[in-house]
């Protein structure tokens, strides 16, 4: 009778266990069809195709994502506000959640996102809003940003691009006070970056701030063209983050903590320029590698890992010492199944590009046509710009990615890359 | 035996209770809400309560101010709008379009339609096209001047519980909008009012 219940109880381990390892298929073909430069096809497998509740917030990212790449922003836009919901709804313990997780891995958990990763559901969504002209709803997602960053702060401050946007969205909806104060926090933490400064003069001037308007220009090293009355402001995206992977920390040989790392790996900042009539154009440049701040944001997770890594090893330990007392071969089964089960939780939002780029490039009003010209080190990608129409006093935005994700081109001509119409 | 198959009923018996008062729990409902009586608030966060509740004092307050000059008939007005300054996507021009329609209904205001300006010179050059005979085009010139602006900002303060061991999260939201009449000829606020909202809402921080 006791063996019968134990082998129940290794039969229903072992269906938990493989229900905790299974991976979404439709989210893993959405996200080949995007890499592979389909984003409508990833956008259609993401709608029609049912995917667990575990990875409902992957899907709504991955969505937002590819619509934004495709151009179809306000559907971006709509599947962000899902994921926002989801996040707050999600946003407690779940005792069965937890419980099956300490006897599995975290796989069996509803996916919530690293914080590094909802701070960047508002950066989009700013791009979006802008790209769609709609600058006070920018500027709410501005404030949604902010509110990250007041409990996370610490953890993602390097990410200068998320807060130039916030800045640029605050100055596009008419409150350059609210910009004011976040360049001058953006210039102190920069170390006075020179595209910044130039943002933070003009915004200062607009506000009346002569004193920190002088102070601001005094960094920058040349005046824009006085002819420059507008301004090309393009959102680049490159390559492809580098996902999770597992480390594990043996204990003894027959022990072992997994638990989630992101790759170390330096990569060279994206190299850019500007070309118009076949001459160099000046242009204010933000660089970001997304990597370097989900990296961060993960490790100030660690201790909560450690944690919960602790916990499950002492209950797995437990449970397998306890059935071997009654069972020695059941014993051993469940802690060979126990071992298999420790497994990293890898999740992430895998479609994010590996460097964000916000580029800036005064231009008069008119008709202009440029070329921009991206290297990552290993590919080096021209982007042709024709005919954007460029209005005084206003910023025309545009929203380009290269590299892995990139929408295919029916005839490519080398690398060469024209943008969606927005 | 006896007392075992009467134990066996009673407990069928109750299984059977278990199992109508578990279905009836998990059935579906919906319900009716009427907007303009029942108050429903699911969440600290704005919602059409606190837009029933902004619109209601802002309509007693213009129905009732002696502020404004109205010696040459109803004030009229054009709106423009209210300027979202909160961190959350609310639709400001359901706020200024109900107290419009409420203003509207008291008889004791004009509107003019910013919002169909442009469409209306396409329907008069249409008509000045040829399409229309003559005596069924409008006369031109004949719009109404607006003597004021109806415009306001929507504000918003929110303040979580910081984080420490406790069972609840709690949050408190702080809304207010300002409003404002401004005459057009002479640049003077003539009315302005305010409508202030604070809410705190509980979750639990533990659930199944």
């Amino acid at each position: 009778m006791k063996f019968m219940w134990h082998y129940r109880a290794v039969l229903l381990c072992a269906a938990v266990l493989l229900q905790g390892c299974a991976s979404s298929t439709p989210l893993n073909n959405a996200r080949n069809q995007f890499f592979s430069g389909q984003p409508q096809a990833a956008l259609e497998t993401l709608n029609t195709q049912s995917i667990s509740k575990r990875n409902a917030l992957l899907a709504l990212l991955d969505r937002g994502l590819i619509a934004h790449t495709a151009g179809e922003y306000q559907q971006s836009i709509d599947a962000f506000k899902s994921a926002t919901a989801l996040l707050n709804e999600l946003d407690y313990i779940s005792v069965r959640e937890q419980t099956t997780s300490l006897v599995t891995n975290d796989w069996v958990t509803a996916y919530k996102g690293e914080y590094s990763e909802r701070l960047w559901i508002h950066t989009f969504q700013m791009m979006n809003f802008l790209l769609l002209n709609n600058a006070e709803g920018a500027a709410v997602e501005a404030r949604q940003a902010l509110q990250v960053f007041d409990e996370h702060g610490a953890d993602l401050k390097n990410d200068w691009y998320s807060r130039s946007l916030i800045a640029m969205s605050f100055e596009a909806a008419g409150k350059p006070d609210s910009a004011h104060i976040e360049y001058k926090k953006l210039l102190d933490d920069s170390g006075r970056d020179k595209g910044i400064a130039r943002r933070a003069w003009q915004n200062a001037k607009r506000l009346g701030r002569a004193q920190d308007a002088d102070a601001f220009k005094q960094l920058i090293e040349s005046e824009t063209s006085s002819g420059d009355d507008g301004e090309l402001v393009i959102f680049l995206q490159a390559g492809s983050i580098p996902p999770k992977i597992s480390g594990e920390i043996y204990v003894d040989p027959s022990l072992y903590a997994s638990f989630p790392v992101y790759p170390d790996i330096s990569q060279p900042n994206l190299s850019i320029a500007v070309e118009k009539d076949g001459k160099n154009k000046s242009a204010d440049v933000v660089n970001v590698q997304l990597v370097d701040i989900s990296r961060e944001a993960l490790a100030a997770r660690g201790k909560g890992i450690t944690t919960k890594q602790l916990l499950r090893l002492a209950a797995k330990k437990n449970i397998a010492q306890s059935v071997s007392g009654e069972n020695e071969l059941l014993g051993s089964l469940l802690t060979v199944a126990f071992m298999a089960s420790e497994v990293a939780d890898t999740r992430s939002w895998e479609t994010l590009p590996a460097h964000v780029s916000l580029v800036q490039i005064p231009l008069s009003s008119g008709k202009h046509s440029l070329n921009l010209l991206v290297s990552d080190s290993i590919n080096d990608y021209s982007i042709s710009l024709s005919n954007i129409d460029i209005a005084p006093g206003v910023k025309t935005y545009r929203s380009i990615r290269v590299g892995a994700g990139a929408p295919r081109i029916e005839e490519p001509i080398s690398t060469e890359l024209t943008l969606p119409t927005p | 035996m006896i007392l075992s198959s009467t134990w066996y009923v009673g407990a069928l018996r109750a299984a059977a209770v278990s199992l109508v008062i578990l279905a009836t729990g998990c059935a579906a409902t919906t319900r009716t809400i009427n907007p303009a009586e029942d108050t429903v608030h699911y969440d600290a966060n704005y919602d059409f309560s606190d837009k029933k509740e902004i619109v209601s004092k802002f309509t007693d307050s213009l129905l009732n101010t002696t502020a404004l000059n109205r010696e040459s008939g109803k004030p009229i007005i054009v709106t423009y709008g209210i300027a979202n300054e909160t961190s959350e996507h609310i639709n400001t021009g359901g706020i200024s379009d109900d107290i419009r329609l409420s203003l509207i209904q008291a008889g004791e205001y004009r509107f003019v339609n910013r919002a169909q300006r442009k469409n209306a010179l396409d329907e008069a050059d249409f008509q000045y096209a040829g399409f229309v005979p003559p005596e069924q085009r409008i006369i031109e010139g004949r719009q109404l001047g607006a003597n004021y602006i109806l415009a306001g900002t929507l504000r918003s303060i929110e303040k979580k519980q910081p984080k420490q061991w406790r069972l609840n999260k709690r949050e408190l939201v702080y809304y207010s909008l300002n409003l404002e009449l401004t005459n057009i000829q002479t640049g003077e606020v003539s009315w302005a009012d305010r409508v202030e909202i604070a809410r705190e809402s509980k979750q639990p921080i533990i659930g199944w």
